[in-house]
């Protein structure tokens, strides 16, 4: 379905080139939800960016490809990458506080895509917003309201609803649990989860939180510094992780605002200014031994589609 | 309930223009008090006035009674559009006003509008292409024409239009003339000039607001949705980028007002501006209070004006 190949993305910034993706490979099923999990900086809002061909103009796919039922998106002409977005595959940001439009009425912000793609318009394009917004747990009192009369919870909802309203067969979810309370987060999860099963939605499900991802992935792919450390099925991961970040993720609790990692790992995140040579979590981690440092990302592990990018996994 | 906020909203902004014109009347009659000299004479601008002829003035002005009937006598007359008569046409100030402004509100009313509209289109554009050469050209044409003095500028029309011929420099009508096309031929040239002037601070503040919200979370999400670049500026991104405009619209009338001064006593256009610069000429102390009350005035009740607007558009203050 979605088949991602030795991907390079990098940021152009004031203080030097950002490498944000480095060779990345990434295989995701029909129907089937990915977990994308890494800590701040791993570059998993760049690869959902890069998968929608949104990225902000200081960034630049440098080599790699991003096949979608067999189509290379990258080879699309702008208007034909157009009318995939929002109908063939769908994103919802990180940061739903912010991503709707604080002028519009929730019910026609929902309803747009639909205008947009011309798959209806005017009042049967609104009724058929509101039967979503119905469906994600919204309420006709919310409906002509504004974004800023509705809980962080209640735009979460809304920012769903308006990605999934098109039925698209792709839904890219880039934290959407991140910023809100416990109850609601199990919601949300349980919402997607339900949508994506009723829909036969592929998902790739973007978090910091592994223990939240478990919960609804079929695999995991663990990354870090832009790389993929490990990837395998949730209970593989779960069970027997390969990778030293892995088991450090597994041991970690987001607090409570879920945006960091307490009881955490050790150490800084690396700069995607300045990556090191050989294994970019060797400086983090115990098990590190001294080849590590001119270890070049030949596949350490590997069990059918379980792998692991460390050279010392019997170690774990 | 939802409505009812707006009308608080509302009230609040009508009770501070109320406040605001007590200030500004409260302020003029301080202002007249605290001058050096007897305001007699400074009405009168002469220190000679025999005692009789003083005692009668005082009386007809009130001076003779407690500070504070004075005080409510003033206000009254204020409210009432009472500034006296003025020292220089011997009429009084109201009547020499109203037409005055008349005149300015035909010249200004379309400068703001037009420069108003300019200045978002051009902002538009520059922000939409930002950082390109477009983008430069037509931020550094807005900035240059933004910093040209006003009478300056002027100056240059009134040399071209001589040396080209046929083009009115000076005056509202020719003599005899009240041709609404004879009308429009004088304005050109004054209304040319207040465009020129300031439609540039309104391209740098719709670039840079623009620029603000094009970066906000919600134009990405419009981009995901598969929208086409008129959908993202037209249905999402201007009608944001419209909101900071508003208040500063509003900020920068008072600045029209100094420019409209310029620009009248440059083509002898005979508004308020005209009117006070010649009360200067001819220290005609009632007729300054006056006109610059009513100037005040009218900055003031644009402003609510503006705030009515800003309320309608943002569902944020609708619904509070
Ligand atoms: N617009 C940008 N300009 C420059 N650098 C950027 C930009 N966006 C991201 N980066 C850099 O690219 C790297 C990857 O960022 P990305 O946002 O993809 O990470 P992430 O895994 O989504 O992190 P988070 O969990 O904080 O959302 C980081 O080093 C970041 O600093
Ligand atoms: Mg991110």
């Amino acid at each position: 379905m979605i088949s991602v190949n030795k991907l390079n993305v990098s940021y152009k910034t004031d203080s030097g080139v950002a490498r944000a993706i480095t060779d990345l490979d990434m295989d995701v099923h029909e129907g089937e939800t990915m977990g994308l999990v890494g800590e701040s900086g791993s570059g998993k809002s760049t690869l959902g960016l890069a998968m929608m061909r949104i990225l902000p103009k200081n960034a630049q796919i440098l080599s790699g490809s991003i096949q979608v039922d067999g189509t290379d998106l990258m080879s699309l002409s702008t208007g034909k990458m157009r009318r995939l977005r929002g109908e063939t595959i769908s994103m919802v940001f990180q940061g739903a506080m912010n991503s709707l439009n604080p002028l519009m009425t929730i019910e026609r912000q929902v309803s747009e895509p639909l205008i947009i793609h011309n798959m209806a318009q005017g009042e049967d394009a609104l009724e058929r917003g509101r039967e979503v917004l119905r469906k994600v747990g919204l309420k006709s009192a919310v409906w002509k309201q504004y974004p800023h009369q509705l809980s962080g919870g209640m735009k979460q909802r809304a920012v769903i609803a308006m990605a999934i309203i098109t039925n698209p067969k792709i839904l890219i979810a880039d934290e959407p649990t991140t910023g809100l309370d416990v109850v609601t987060q199990m919601a949300i999860v349980k919402l997607l989860k339900d949508t994506q099963r009723e829909r036969n939605i592929t998902m790739i499900f973007i978090s910091h939180d592994l223990p939240i991802v478990t919960k609804i992935a079929d695999r995991i792919s663990i990354m870090y510094g832009g790389r993929l450390m490990e990837s395998g099925t949730t209970s593989e991961i779960v069970r027997s992780p390969r990778h030293p970040y892995t088991t450090k993720l597994l041991a970690s609790v987001p607090d409570v605002r879920g945006d960091h990692l307490i009881s955490g790992i050790p150490g800084e995140p690396v700069s995607a200014l300045r990556l090191p040579a050989g294994c970019l979590f060797r400086e983090r981690c115990e098990n590190a031994l001294k080849e590590c440092s001119s270890y070049n990302y030949e596949i350490g592990y590997q069990e059918k589609d379980h792998v692991a990018f460390c050279i010392n996994t019997g170690a774990v | 309930m939802a409505a009812a906020s707006y009308s608080t909203y509302l009230a609040r902004r009508v009770i501070l223009t109320v406040v605001s014109v007590f200030i500004i009347i409260s302020f003029n009659f301080l202002l007249f008090r605290v001058l050096p000299g007897n305001p007699i004479t400074l009405l009168y601008r002469s220190p000679r006035l025999t005692f009789n002829q003083e005692k009668a003035l005082s009386i007809e002005f009130g001076l003779n009674r407690p500070e504070w009937v004075q005080y409510i006598l003033y206000v009254k007359n204020a409210l009432e559009g009472n500034f006296g008569i003025s020292y220089y046409y011997k009429v009084s100030v109201t009547s020499k006003i109203i037409p005055a402004l008349e005149n300015s509100l035909i010249l200004l009313i379309p400068a703001t509008i037009i420069s108003i509209l300019l200045g978002i289109y051009t902002g538009v554009f520059s922000a939409w292409r930002e950082n390109t050469k477009a983008d430069v050209a037509v931020l550094q044409t807005a900035m240059a024409f933004y910093a040209m003095p006003t009478f300056w500028l002027g100056g240059i029309f009134i040399l071209i239009a001589i040396y080209i011929g046929g083009i009115p420099v000076a005056g509202e009508y020719s003599v005899g003339s009240t041709s609404i096309i004879n009308l429009m031929e004088h304005m050109a040239l004054p209304l040319l000039t207040l465009v020129l002037v300031y439609y540039g601070q309104f391209t740098i503040m719709m670039r840079n607001s623009l620029r603000d919200v094009l970066s906000e979370d919600y134009i990405l999400t419009a981009y995901a949705k598969g929208a086409d670049s008129k959908r993202i500026l037209y249905s999402h991104a201007v009608p944001n980028a419209m909101l900071p405009m508003i208040s500063l619209i509003a900020i920068n009338l008072g600045l029209m007002v100094t420019g409209a001064i310029l620009v009248e006593t440059v083509f002898s256009w005979p508004g308020i501006g005209y009117l006070i610069y010649q009360s200067i000429g001819h220290l005609d102390y009632p007729m300054l209070q006056g006109a610059f009350i009513i100037v005040t005035f009218s900055v003031v009740l644009a402003n609510l004006l503006a705030d009515i607007i800003y309320g309608l558009v943002d569902p944020r203050i609708r619904y509070r």
